[in-house]
């Protein structure tokens, strides 16, 4: 008992379990990849896999090498003998020859293993990929192991780091996210001092550049930090695939629920300072991790914006998930934001506010943060704002100038309004008072100016007031102290009341975003659920998309390798570029096309449309009316096709079921036709036979009156017999096309006289009613198929009406056709049934004996053969008439 | 003498079937009562407690196995079973619910027939001996004695159950459940092989030529019939 409590106890996360279970999974589907990690240039990664790569192939093992860069060393180069090189891609850019890894060529090789040195590597422009990792990405998802080698200071959260170290921008970077993939990283450890020996033998570099690399990199202090950055590295790795391992196998760690770090994101460069300390922190305590932006609704400038976008791809690039939310208080707001995703730790920077900000905006941030977080740990990072140099004036004032353009005029004209209605008014009012007119149009024109119009505004009425009005006039000096005092808790309160004013206006700007979102996803969700079909889907889907961004618009939908798409930007226009765009994303289900990593060279973004099981589609934008693709349209479009991707999963559940429900109406016509042939088939069949063996019988055949009955019963049983085999006939010759009228003039009284011939010999006893027409009925019909089909309609009427009623025929005209009307006394037909009585094998009580339910079938055909046609109609006083129309002979 | 015709009752909403049987019957001095759907069946079967009743299972107001369920509350006498479709379940569903015996569609008159007279044969045998024959076997059900051309043969306790089982039923068609219920127990369950490895043994020592039976017959997918 006790075992099983400890063991209850020890359960490991269902979440965390979960997603080691994923990562091994995904694992399983990709090639593997290895990375060789160095802390420099020149350790012997290039020599250590090409090495391996050799004992590979020496195993039978198809190892090819991709790329490799030998920097002319000769011991590398030793060890490329033997193994098959691939050629590189050679192209041409600005008049340079350039040469890159061929991944295509790469693709279509498809080894078993591939070697891809450089990973840093930023590709050249027109490649498909900005950067030589998306290549190996490629190459891992289609099922290629690939070896590849990197420096330590090329690894993004690292970065930063060597920076500090060496003092050297580092440009090429690989996102942790892309090391996470590796399946396992060798580190190449070197001694510093024996490595600096090996550049002054001319080992790593010719000499030349060995000097001036040795100035800049290789000192021994240098090198021991990186030697131990890249340890660290691997060995933080080790640390993270251990505890993997104890998720899977169920072993027990201290840790109980998973740490959750948010750390909030910004619009300018310094967040990058922020975001990279908050990976290595998440990394060090196995932590997922959230950027988190809160737009307090301030409109933000086009450089600012690009530093967002910017911001928000480092976060994803290193592993972290990007939320946005607006408030107006961006303290409310990311508390909401962590609590949303259960955030068990906040980073945050150290303000460089000026004090007045702080003390506007409610308090220091941090202090504020700390007051409301609860239990959810704060970590503040200070001087964020190290290092970067003000290149650029990012702020040219905190208060926004971007419209105030349009605003100047209407401030002056509001200004000189004033002015005058000021002037007068004065020798009513006295001065004192005209300070309150200004004051009143400070506060109104703050619901409709920014605030630094309003502030202008406030500094401008106070000069006046002072020049024009306060004595002495036409000076700026101020005579009375209580004038003073008036003068400046006028512009006092005026800034305040503006500045106040302007809050409330952009908290209900805020407000109606946030609203007019909220809308917009739900105007969007009821059209969806009323489109029919997939196409509908797409079509409302596009139309909405076009509306609310007032772009081009395609979306595209690909099913078992049948597209349906729709929108105005129209798929089969489009050039052989986007289309591939198109397919990759399809394949890889990641956004691609312009303003995004891959194949950035397009005209258009492209949105995958990913759902449970699969990519279904891609959206398309065309972005070539447009300079910039700001956040908020990014999160709407994705938003977007969230809701579209489920509108599409909807549609094609609905079709898979109404597939399914075909097939089962199908076999249960089958099964039923089975029933009602075998059973027409047999009956009679039963009768004959009986009747034949009774006749055999001696005792039986004593009496005459006896083998009269049967030989009769047999008579009837073969009749009908006989009927269903000819309906049968019937019908699979109509169905094959073979049968064929031919159309001559006949008289309609000697068709319906033969019919009724022919079925009393069947059926003696019935009473049929018929009224020769005193007119000169001629129609144009085939005689033996139309006396069929009014058979077929009596033969109907005598089972279904009770044995001591007659069948009632009447004839007369309408138009150009001759209505034969056959009435019964049976039990009518039911209101929405008239039209089903003459489908195939429809039988009105399928449980009642007589007939397979091909009779009436049988006669629509036949009359529409000749260019008539069948109606059905219940009799007023009981009974169905069937009417035929059959042309008439026009002579 | 006129009262002693067994009096047959035919259910079946087939006009032309009714017609032949009626005439066949009447011809081989039965009393022939017709009915064409199953509430005329059970009141027909409720006034005149016919000797023996033809069933046919497809009705137009009711499910023939619902008018043999509802038969078999009270009506002791025996039931043959006319069916079209040649749907096994349906037939062993209708034998368990105690349908004496059935006939497939198309059937020949003699067929019929011989099934009607064994049935009604063994209706009398059942409430008089104490003593069965058949041709060359012979079953004292008061010693627990079996003779085979007088000289007596020896089973063990589970095959004396079993043929006395068919013995008692015999001419019935016996489902492998009924079978198996009645000899085995209501806990039998569904050990059909068990019941053919059994069958298998009584043959040996029950049947002249235990390759081609002549007293336990097998009906293929239905069960086992006994006697001539």
């Amino acid at each position: 008992m006790k075992d099983l409590r400890i063991e209850e106890d020890f359960k490991p996360d269902p979440d965390g379990l979960l997603l080691s279970i994923k990562r091994e999974e995904s694992k399983g589907h990709r090639g593997k990849l290895k990375v060789f990690l160095g802390m420099v240039a020149g350790v012997g990664k290039t020599y250590a896999m090409l090495r391996s790569a050799r004992i590979l192939k020496g195993n039978g093992i198809d190892i090819i090498v991709g790329f490799v860069e030998t920097h002319k060393r000769k011991d590398t180069e030793e060890q490329l003998f033997g193994l098959e090189i691939m050629p590189r891609q050679v192209l041409f850019y600005k008049g340079k020859q350039l040469e890159e890894f061929d991944i295509d060529l790469a693709l279509k090789r498809k080894p078993q293993i591939i070697i891809v040195d450089e990973l840093a590597h930023t590709n050249a422009p027109e490649s498909r990929n900005k950067k030589r990792y998306l290549d190996i990405i490629e190459l891992l998802k289609a099922g290629i192991d690939v070896y590849t080698a990197v420096n330590v200071q090329h690894i993004e959260s690292r970065s930063h780091t060597v920076k500090d170290i060496i003092g050297v921008d580092i440009r090429e970077t690989v996102p942790d996210s892309f090391l996470d993939l590796a399946d396992e990283i060798i580190v190449i450890d070197f001694p510093p001092a024996d490595l600096l020996k090996r550049l002054k033998e001319g080992l790593i570099y010719s000499t030349e550049r060995a000097q001036a690399a040795e100035v800049n990199f290789f000192k021994v202090g240098n090198l021991t930090a990186l030697r131990e950055l890249a340890l660290r590295a691997a060995a933080e790795r080790v640390d993270k695939d251990l505890r993997d391992y104890k998720q899977i196998h169920g072993i027990s760690d201290t840790w109980k629920s998973s740490p959750r770090l948010l750390v909030a994101v910004f619009a300018s460069p310094y967040a990058e300072n922020l975001i990279r300390p908050a990976r290595q922190l998440a990394d060090a305590l196995n932590a997922s991790w959230i950027g988190a932006y809160i737009d307090n609704g301030n409109p933000l400038t086009d450089l600012e914006k690009s530093f967002l976008v910017k911001n928000f791809s480092l976060v994803q690039e290193l592993g972290g998930e990007v939320i946005t939310s607006q408030d107006e208080d961006p303290v409310r707001g990311l508390m909401r934001v962590a609590k949303q995703n259960n955030v068990t730790q906040i980073i945050i920077g150290k303000s460089q506010r000026p004090w007045w900000q702080t003390i506007l905006n409610g308090g220091p941030l941090i202090s504020r943060l700390m007051r409301i977080s609860g239990d959810i740990d704060i970590y503040s990072i200070s001087n964020i704002d190290r290092k970067i140099k003000k290149k650029k004036k990012l702020f040219t004032t905190p208060l926004n100038l971007e419209k105030n353009e349009n605003e100047y005029g209407l401030l002056f004209i509001l200004v000189f309004l004033s002015w005058f209605l000021a002037s007068a008014l004065v020798q009513f009012l006295g001065y004192l008072s005209i300070g309150f007119i200004f004051l009143l149009v400070v506060c109104l024109s703050g619901l409709y100016l920014s605030r630094l119009s309003t502030l202008l505004m406030a500094t401008i009425f106070a000069g006046l007031h002072n020049f024009f009005f306060i004595p002495p006039i036409y000076t700026f000096t101020v005579e009375r102290s209580e004038d003073f005092m008036m003068l400046s808790m006028f512009f006092i309160s005026a800034t305040v009341i503006g500045h106040l004013t302007n809050r409330l206006r952009t908290r209900e700007k805020n407000l109606s975003y946030r609203e007019e979102r909220t809308l917009a996803a739900y105007c969007l969700a009821k059209e969806l659920l009323t489109a029919k079909g997939l196409r509908g889907v797409l079509e409302v889907g596009s139309s909405y998309l076009e509306r609310t961004l007032a772009m081009r618009v395609l979306i595209l939908c690909s099913q078992d390798s049948k597209d349906e798409y729709a929108g105005s930007w129209i798929f089969g226009y489009l050039n052989v570029r986007e289309k591939a765009v198109i397919d990759w994303v399809l394949k890889n289900g990641q956004h691609a096309g312009r303003f995004t990593q891959t194949l950035s060279a397009s005209s258009g973004y492209y949105i995958p449309l990913v759902g449970k099981e699969k990519v279904y589609g891609v959206i398309g934008v065309n972005t070539e009316s447009i300079a910039n693709l700001d956040v908020e349209k990014i999160s709407e479009i994705d938003n977007f096709s969230n809701q579209i991707v489920s509108a599409i999963e909807r549609e094609l559940f609905h079709e898979k079921f109404k597939k399914y429900s075909l097939i089962e109406s199908s076999h249960r016509l089958y099964r039923t036709l089975l029933e009602s042939v075998s059973h027409e088939l047999k009956t009679p069949l039963s009768a004959i036979k009986g009747c034949a063996s009774a006749l055999l019988d001696p005792i039986v055949n004593k009496s005459q009156s006896f083998t009269k009955d049967l030989a009769n019963e047999i008579l009837i049983g073969s009749s009908r017999l006989q009927r269903v085999v000819e309906n049968l006939l019937d019908m699979s010759r109509i169905d094959s096309g073979l049968i064929k009228s031919k159309l001559v003039p006949f008289s309609a009284n000697d068709l319906i006289q033969s019919a009724i011939r022919k079925f009393r010999s069947d059926f003696p006893e019935r009473l049929i009613e018929f009224a020769e027409s005193n007119f000169d009925a001629e129609v144009l019909c085939d005689p033996i198929i139309s006396e069929q089909a009014i058979i077929n309609i009596l033969h109907n009427a005598h089972m279904y009406s009770p044995e001591n009623k007659p069948i009632c025929i009447n004839l007369g005209k309408e138009k150009e056709f001759i209505k034969v009307s056959i009435r019964d006394f049976g039990p009518g037909v039911k209101s929405g049934e008239e039209e089903m009585i003459f489908e195939k094998f429809y039988r009105v009580t399928p449980e009642r004996t007589g007939g397979i339910g091909l009779g009436l079938s049988i006669v629509k055909n036949f009359i529409e053969l000749q260019n008539g046609k069948v109606a059905v109609q219940n009799h007023q006083e009981g009974g169905a008439v069937f009417s035929l129309f059959i042309p008439l002979e026009k002579s | 003498m006129s009262s002693l015709k067994p009096a047959i009752l035919v259910v079946d909403d087939e006009i032309q079937i009714r017609k032949f049987l009626k005439v066949s019957f009447e011809a081989h001095e039965y009393k022939f009562m017709e009915a064409t759907n199953g509430k005329e069946a059970l009141l027909l079967t409720g006034s005149n407690n016919p000797d023996l009743i033809i069933l046919d299972l497809g009705l137009p107001d009711m499910d023939g196995q619902e008018v043999l369920v509802k038969l078999r509350e009270w009506y002791r006498k025996p039931i043959i079973i006319l069916s079209v479709r040649d749907d096994d379940n349906n037939i062993v569903r209708a034998l368990e619910r105690e349908a004496s015996d059935y006939v497939r569609k198309p059937f020949s008159l003699n067929e019929l027939l011989a099934r009607v007279k064994n049935l009604l044969k063994n209706d009398e045998i059942k409430q008089t001996a104490p003593q069965l024959e058949f041709s060359h076997l012979k079953i004292d059900l008061e010693s627990r004695r079996v003779f085979f051309d007088e000289n007596e043969i020896r089973l063990t306790a589970t095959e004396y159950d079993l043929l006395k089982f068919f013995a008692i039923n015999s001419g019935k068609i016996l489902t492998h459940t009924q079978i198996l219920k009645n000899v085995w127990g209501p806990n039998s369950g569904d050990h059909t092989q068990y019941l053919r490895v059994y069958v298998a043994h009584l043959r040996q020592k029950i049947e002249k030529k235990p390759s081609n039976p002549q007293l336990l017959i097998n009906e293929p997918g239905v069960g086992y019939r006994f006697g001539s």
